[in-house]
């Protein structure tokens, strides 16, 4: 995955960001990332609530004025 | 920010569009009513132009009329909100059309016609032929028109392309301002409320870009934020990466500082409403900006924890 696709999942995807939080190995294996167990203990560190906020914000404003 | 007024104004204006298009064109109307729900933050017509995050078309010929000591015409405000309801309208039909994603606005497109009518004819009852005013209306109408062909065909967006075009689509917000200069004898006061309109027309236009800009850039649209980003980024860096890493907190400087300018212009045109609403609409924006850039913040550690990029690329 490249970074341009994580910004395109976390934005386009709110199920994406929901499972990296609930159930990390497999949203890391379906996004074709192979899950390491460093990769997972530093994920229960990340705020998903602000990347919730992010997904919100950049999908839900367009065209208003 | 709620103002009871200007919302039953709003409610009467489009209830009032609404009728007359009934009436003048029922089989235009259907369609049209559909659109207008459409493009509606949450479908209602009316409460489109008191949202937040809408140029305040209606209100800046209120908040100027409020500077003068005078009598205050009610009949002419609610005309004039009449004539901007249908003016946006047929601008925003015509902006969609250009912006190339205009699926259900080419079968209303007739209606620009009947917008553009309805948004002239209110002057005709308040200025002759031969009143200066046309020819401030004319000139804003038409910059209007050819910023939003340029706008539409522009592939890069440098500084001098922002001032002279992109934030110049919303001049046509000018022709009520000047309306209410002359209907109050004060053409002096023409020149300071179209520089301030111009100036917030160019914040209000950033917001946009910043906000809107991973639909701007998954559409191809060229905007001045993601131009200055394609200046600004390293070589190896892509859009995306400058958004997070640095593009984000440079827009919300960018708008904090024109922020500052617009609120001393406010305090010299004297219309304390004026000042409240900026304070308002910029404790707002810097708020979500804010939440924003805690949710980068979370972006850029989540790709250094999947390796999506070197060590030390995170500037967060």
């Amino acid at each position: 995955m490249k970074f341009e696709e994580l910004v395109n999942k976390v934005i386009n995807e709110p199920g994406f960001y929901s499972q990296l939080k609930d159930n990390p190995e497999k949203a890391l294996h379906n996004a074709g990332v192979k899950p390491t167990s460093q990769m997972v203990k530093a994920l229960k560190g990340v705020n998903f609530d602000s990347l919730k906020n992010v997904a919100h914000s950049f999908d839900k404003n367009v065209g208003i004025c | 920010m709620h103002d009871a007024g200007l919302s039953s104004q709003v409610s009467l204006a489009t209830v009032e569009v609404l009728a007359n298009l009934r009436r003048q064109a029922p089989h235009l109307a259907s369609r049209l009513e559909l659109w207008l729900r459409q493009i509606s933050p949450d479908g209602d017509p009316a409460h489109h132009f008191t949202h937040v995050r809408m140029f305040p078309i209606l209100q800046l010929p209120q908040w100027l009329a409020g500077t003068v000591p005078c009598v205050s015409d009610p009949g002419f405000h609610a005309a004039v909100t009449l004539s901007s309801v249908c003016g946006y309208y047929c601008i925003r039909l015509i902006d969609n059309i250009m912006d190339g994603e205009a699926s259900s606005e080419i079968s209303v497109l007739p209606a620009v016609g009947f917008f553009c009518a309805q948004f002239q004819s209110v002057y005709q009852g308040y200025f002759p032929a031969d009143h200066p005013f046309w020819k401030h209306f004319h000139a804003l109408w038409q910059e209007s028109c050819e910023s939003a062909i340029r706008d539409a065909e522009s592939r890069e967006i440098d500084w001098v392309a922002f001032q002279r075009v992109s934030s110049r689509k919303f001049c046509a917000a000018g022709i009520p301002l000047v309306a209410a200069c002359y209907r109050y004898d004060r053409p002096d006061l023409i020149a300071p409320w179209l520089q301030f309109t111009d100036g917030l027309a160019r914040w209000s236009q950033l917001v946009d870009d910043v906000i809107d800009w991973h639909t701007d850039l998954s559409r191809k649209r060229a905007t001045y934020f993601l131009s200055e980003g394609a200046r600004r980024k390293g070589t190896s860096e892509s859009l995306e990466q400058w958004v997070v890493h640095e593009g984000f907190a440079w827009g919300v400087e960018t708008l904090r500082k024109w922020m500052l300018d617009l609120r001393s212009q406010a305090r010299a045109l004297g219309s304390a409403t004026l000042e409240s609403y900026l304070e308002h609409r910029n404790a707002l924006f810097m708020q979500q900006a804010a939440e924003i850039e805690l949710g980068l913040s979370s972006l850029a550690e989540l790709a250094l924890i999947l390796e999506l990029e070197p060590t030390g690329v995170a500037r967060s």
